[in-house]
């Protein structure tokens, strides 16, 4: 009896027709779903418009042949100096074209070449430049401090760095033989600090090497199922931590856990808080985008997905059912006192300054506000040709 | 993603499915419904990929976002009694009334009926079971429920079918 049954759900199944699957479109979603996962937003932009779609970014010589050439201006003198650096911990650091400027566009640094991605380090930022914004020439990577002065770094082709927005430093990986080796450098010289081999799968995403946050003494790097950290004064490998994911990391600590949801202390894994609750949908439909910031004080959550068309139409989702949201708010939760305050935003609205305030710019209009109050004040800066960036915004304004 | 790597998810995807859209009409009732799920399943093992890679992986990875999602839908949508379209539309069209066309056509427009009547849970179950051919501890797994519920969701769900009187044939026996 249970036979004729159980034949007769087959039966019915297979006498189901099927439409035709629209695997284009399939991929098209996998491709944005892709992009908007792996832009973990930070304070400190890793990722090169190559990066962002999944496959091995194609960065061309860092600092040989065929890197485009500088031509610096700086509106920045040497007794500026203190004014820069305090504007910028406090203001961050942004790009239009092939101008970088301190918080103040009045502390700018014009590169005569075209800047793509900025990373935070204490006394300045490093910035990846290229001629071509499809990435087809050559990029390459220079410093820009605070006091004015640039300098252009080697670093090997293909690197996706992470840089430390509390310290004059770097860190990238490039393979070794079977396994892979960490590289440490001071950002504002080029001079490499520390060198250190590890030994770790590495395949959930497109990158040729796993990518890699810095913060203090630690390097933590994105390997499969885990990301593994190591004290690079050291070489020793410390408690990992969970989760398989680019890594946020700030103020010695980094996020991980499902979707990035628990801030763990480096060194011991310590759980610190969590975001948790906040991930929407269940089972493997969960999602949520957790982002420290840069002094490790702030996770950053979103639970919506932005979608562009082919014809630059915008479009904020929910990041469970696609449904359209309309005002969409970005969380930031305290990881000390377990505080949170709510923003209208998304996923590509705010960036961080090197002290952990928010960041975001619309058009000519840049808005700072404290993550932990969400007191916000805006300033206007001057018109000019082409999107502002802003250090840790992929997208800009 | 790598292009060769894709390349191997097309295939993936393009053989995977059929099947998968046939299974997600059985537990969904809606063909439309259906097509949405298992695309939606689909974009996320798109997103895994790179850590599934291998097409058994997939398939089961994929399976289990479907039931999931499935799960998700119908509790947000309050659907107690699935609200869904006759999923036979095509059946009954100008097709030639033989006898035994006929006797086919009211087996499977009543099994249609019978199996939309059955609790999401019990229908699952019946899918999962004889589908998917999946064991009982498989298909609890999946379904994030005991094994003793697998079991009584069966009997109670083949209960109901056996119920129908035009589902039963001459000479079968009870289990």
């Amino acid at each position: 009896m249970t036979d004729h049954l159980t034949d007769l759900i087959r039966q019915h199944a297979t006498s189901q027709p099927v439409p035709e699957l629209d695997l284009d479109g399939v991929i098209r979603s996998g491709r944005r779903a892709g992009r908007r996962r792996a832009v973990v937003r930070r304070s400190v932009a890793t990722l090169a418009i190559g990066a962002v779609a999944g496959t091995a970014v194609a960065v061309g010589s860092g600092g040989g042949g065929g890197a485009p050439s500088l031509q610096v201006e700086s509106s920045i003198s040497a007794s500026d100096a203190a004014l820069v650096s305090d504007a910028y911990r406090t203001g961050g650091a942004f790009s239009r074209g092939d101008t970088v400027w301190f918080s103040d566009p009045d502390y700018s640094v014009d590169l005569g070449t075209d800047v793509q991605t900025l990373f935070y380090t204490a006394d300045g930022v490093v910035a990846a430049v290229s001629d071509d914004d499809a990435g087809d020439a050559p990029r390459g990577w220079v410093y820009v401090g605070t006091d004015g002065t640039v300098r252009r770094l080697d670093l090997p082709p293909k690197v996706v760095p992470g840089a430390d927005a509390a310290a004059d430093r770097l860190a990238y990986v490039t393979k070794a033989g079977s396994g892979y080796e960490v590289h440490v450098v001071e950002a504002s010289s080029g001079d490499e600090l520390a060198v250190v081999p590890f030994d770790g799968g590495y395949s959930w995403a497109g990158w040729t090497v796993p990518p890699i946050g810095l913060t203090g003494d630690y390097v933590v790097v994105g390997t499969n199922d885990a990301q593994k950290v190591l004290n690079w004064r050291t070489g020793r490998a410390v408690a990992a931590v969970p989760g398989e994911q680019l890594p946020s990391t700030g103020g010695g600590r980094a996020l991980g856990g499902d979707h990035g949801s628990t801030a763990y202390q480096l060194g011991d894994a310590r759980q610190l808080g969590s975001t948790a609750d906040l991930t929407v949908g269940s089972g493997d439909g969960r999602w949520a985008s957790n982002e420290l910031s840069p002094d490790g004080r702030f996770v950053q959550t979103t639970t919506t997905f932005v979608s562009t068309d082919e014809d630059g139409t915008r479009t904020v989702v929910d990041g469970v059912e696609g449904n359209e949201v309309r005002n969409p708010v970005v969380h930031v939760t305290d990881l000390d006192t377990g505080r949170r305050i709510t923003l209208p935003g998304d996923g590509f609205t705010y960036g961080w300054t090197p002290d952990g305030r928010l960041v975001k710019v619309e058009g000519s209009r840049v808005t700072t506000c404290d993550a932990a109050t969400g007191a916000c004040s805006t300033r206007t800066v001057p018109d000019g040709p082409g999107k502002i960036r802003v250090a840790g915004t992929y997208l800009g304004s | 993603m790598r292009r060769t790597t894709e390349a191997a998810y097309s295939e993936f995807a393009r053989a995977a499915w059929p099947h998968l859209y046939r299974t997600a009409v059985l537990i969904v009732g809606d063909r439309q419904l259906a097509e949405d799920l298992v695309q939606s399943a689909l974009v996320k093992t798109y997103l895994a990929w790179p850590r599934l890679r291998e097409p058994d992986k997939a398939r089961a990875y994929t399976r289990r976002v479907m039931v999931t999602v499935s799960r998700d839908w119908f509790r947000k949508h309050a659907w107690n009694h699935e609200n869904v379209r006759d999923v036979d539309e095509s059946v009954g069209g100008a097709a030639d009334h033989t006898a035994d066309l006929a006797g086919d056509l009211a087996d499977r427009v009543t099994l249609a009926d019978a199996l939309r009547a059955l609790p999401l849970g019990q229908r699952s179950v019946l899918v999962l079971r004889f589908l998917e051919d999946l064991s009982v501890q498989e298909t609890a797994d999946l379904l994030n429920v005991s094994t003793g519920t697998v079991k009584s969701q069966t009997v109670v769900a083949l209960a109901a079918l056996r119920a129908r009187a035009d589902l039963v044939t001459e000479g079968a026996h009870d289990d």
